[in-house]
């Protein structure tokens, strides 16, 4: 992210790093990144309010339906306080969603027991595919530094083809090759929340694999770009003339530094992560918090919907800020001081 | 170099004019040209197809439900009887022209901006920048489901809320750029011979700044076809009976056992059409970037 902008690597600060400065300087980059985290959640919590409740008349008419006179809309929208200026009401929802208390969809049932499993299925779903699909794509964009070439030219072909689909394209094709051709795995992942441990796991099989094929090829991408850079840096070619063996050069020192840039590629768009899940969950209808919103938001529901667009961003921008502070700690640069 | 490599424009270093401008990898490279192929392709089907089309789109029952192809239907029939072929010849429309007027919106309010404040500096910029890096942050699609939860789903709704997310990211390139060509020599020669500000911005400025722009646009048009094609899919754009690539893929998403091309002629749509321009987009982008002539073997 920008916030870490890089320091050049002769300066006063970087010549002399004692310890402590340099923890205090990363303790101050982890608090500004924290610190943008929160604003982020603030805003993205203020822009959904304020679009779901400009209109008392339409919330009212949400919930008695298309019948009510304007009358009985105009006693809904008074008794239940949306004719108050929606600054007000933004503050009063916030101060309650803080404490826990998440308000009743529009059918009347209490938020938070219906979203919270959906929350810890999304939250399995991003962390498995993360985990697999960054692995897999650092160890394809070594291979294609290493060996530019025919391995390189294909990888380069398929990734930049898969990375131009959009997330329901490949979740389909995978869906009718895999589900619906081969019967291994089912169509829909109803059983991630009421299957036994074997079909749950099978269920997050497709889903996962969607998500994380758009992961792998940007990714993969950033990786093989940084391992070029690092692969032709005369630190590389001195390790290499040193005698050491290539493996521990390529791991030991390519890999390393170009694991910073990698780490930040990781954090930027973990947000596109959170957009992934939401279609692979409508795709394969997961039931998770993305699946949870788009039903929201078609019937209308603003208590919902504003519960679930909290925990997803929440959910994203912490993933995000572990991505950050990752780098913070990774980057020696960083070490004599940041800004 | 660690921000540069996520985002290649902004460490472009502006050269002067170079053979063909950005146009010229998209028809000296494979990438550019099989990209450029795929979308003249599809331009031809979504600017003709809705007069080419044999039947209505929306016409009921035109032969019978879920009918395989053949009598007339080259793709057979969809779960109401339309004609699949009709549908998928008149359903690329919104796909396409939605981006690029959210593009064109998003260039002018953030782009201009972003151009004016890297060229005058001072706290204006330093302000806007912050801006800028704040919204970033924000995650495009959740925005974009929550304002169509609160303002419906028209198209001028889809065109305002792409733009906004898109605004600020051609602002930032816009404004890395014009920082990177303020400070470079020949603007430096041009201010010491003399030069009036506005022929320093024309002259200068503008032609230096358009191949990282450009190529930055070129992107965001194709991240706006993926995006508003998802929305669509997901039932939040288009709204039936469209014949829309997006909503027909989840109308016959059901039926794909029984009728396959129902789904699956839309699908060839918009992947060939996201395809299409990433690569384009792609050439672009890298021939910006300086690595063009290592990768452009493909």
């Amino acid at each position: 992210m920008s916030v870490i902008s890089p320091v050049p690597t002769q300066g006063p600060l970087v010549a002399a790093p004692t310890a402590s400065r340099g923890r205090a300087a990363r303790a101050r980059a982890v608090v500004r990144q924290v610190g943008l985290a929160l604003l982020t959640l603030f805003l993205i919590s203020f822009i959904a309010f304020v679009a779901m409740n400009h209109s008392p008349v339409q919330i009212a008419r949400n919930v008695l339906g298309r019948g009510a006179t304007p009358a009985q809309l105009r006693a809904y929208a008074t008794s239940h306080g949306l004719d108050r200026p929606v600054m007000v009401q933004y503050l009063s929802w916030l101060g309650h969603f803080v404490r826990g208390d998440w308000g009743a969809t529009l059918v009347n049932q209490q938020v938070r027991p219906l979203v919270l499993p959906a929350y810890v299925h999304t939250g399995e779903l991003a962390l498995i595919t993360l985990a697999w699909s960054v692995l897999l794509a650092i160890a394809l964009g070594v291979a294609a530094a290493r060996r530019r070439g025919a391995v390189d030219q294909s990888l380069f072909v398929g990734m930049t083809v898969l990375a131009a689909l959009p997330e329901f394209v490949i979740g389909l094709g995978l869906m009718v090759t895999f589900a619906v051709q081969l019967r291994w795995f089912p169509v829909s992942s109803n059983a991630v929340a009421e299957g036994s441990a074997g079909e749950k796991l099978l269920a997050f099989v497709l889903p996962s694999l969607t998500l994380g094929l758009g992961v792998v090829a940007y990714v993969w991408r950033i990786t093989r770009a940084s391992m070029l850079e690092a692969l032709a840096a005369p630190y590389t070619r001195s390790a290499i003339l040193r005698g050491l063996r290539r493996r521990r050069v390529i791991w030991r020192h390519a890999v390393r530094s170009a694991s910073v840039p990698l780490v930040n590629a990781i954090a930027i768009n973990i947000i596109y992560l959170m957009g992934g899940v939401i279609v692979v969950e409508n795709v394969f209808a997961f039931p998770g918090l993305g699946r949870l919103l788009v039903q929201a938001i078609a019937q209308g529901d603003a208590n919902l919907a504003l519960a679930i667009i909290m925990l997803l961003g929440a959910v994203f921008i912490v993933l995000g800020l572990v991505a950050d502070v990752v780098v913070t700690y990774l980057d020696p640069r960083l070490k004599g001081g940041s800004r | 170099m660690s921000v540069a490599a996520t985002d290649p424009s902004m460490d472009a270093v502006p050269r002067r004019s170079r053979r063909g401008g950005v146009l010229h990898p998209v028809t000296h490279t494979w990438t550019g040209r099989v990209g450029l192929v795929i979308v003249a392709l599809m331009m031809i089907v979504i600017v003709l197809g809705p007069v080419l089309a044999p039947h209505d789109p929306n016409e009921l029952a035109a032969g019978l439900p879920l009918a395989p192809p053949g009598r007339g239907f080259v793709l057979g029939n969809d779960n109401l009887g339309r004609d699949v072929w009709s549908r998928f010849l008149s359903g690329g429309r919104m796909v396409l022209l939605v981006p690029l007027a959210a593009v064109g919106l998003a260039t002018i309010s953030g782009g201009f901006l972003g151009m004016t404040c890297g060229y005058i500096g001072g706290a204006l910029d330093a302000v806007v920048a912050r801006v800028f890096d704040i919204l970033l942050t924000l995650p495009p699609l959740l925005i974009a489901l929550a304002v169509i939860a609160g303002f419906g789903s028209s198209t001028a709704v889809l065109v305002l809320t792409i733009a906004l997310i898109f605004a600020p990211q051609i602002g930032r390139v816009a404004r890395g750029t014009t920082l990177a060509v303020v400070s470079s020599d020949y603007v430096q020669a041009a201010r010491a011979r003399g030069e009036r500000r506005v022929t320093i911005v024309v002259r200068e400025i503008a032609p230096n700044i358009v191949a990282p722009v450009v190529s930055d646009l070129a992107l965001r048009v194709t991240y706006g076809v993926i995006f508003v094609a998802t929305l669509n899919f997901l039932g939040l754009g288009a709204q039936p009976p469209s014949p829309d690539w997006g909503l027909s893929i989840a109308q016959n998403l059901a039926y794909v056992q029984v009728q396959p091309y129902a789904s699956l002629a839309p699908v060839v749509g918009v992947a060939a059409l996201s395809v299409g321009l990433n690569l384009m987009a792609d050439s672009m982008v890298r021939y910006v970037s300086h690595d063009g002539m290592k990768d452009s073997m493909l």
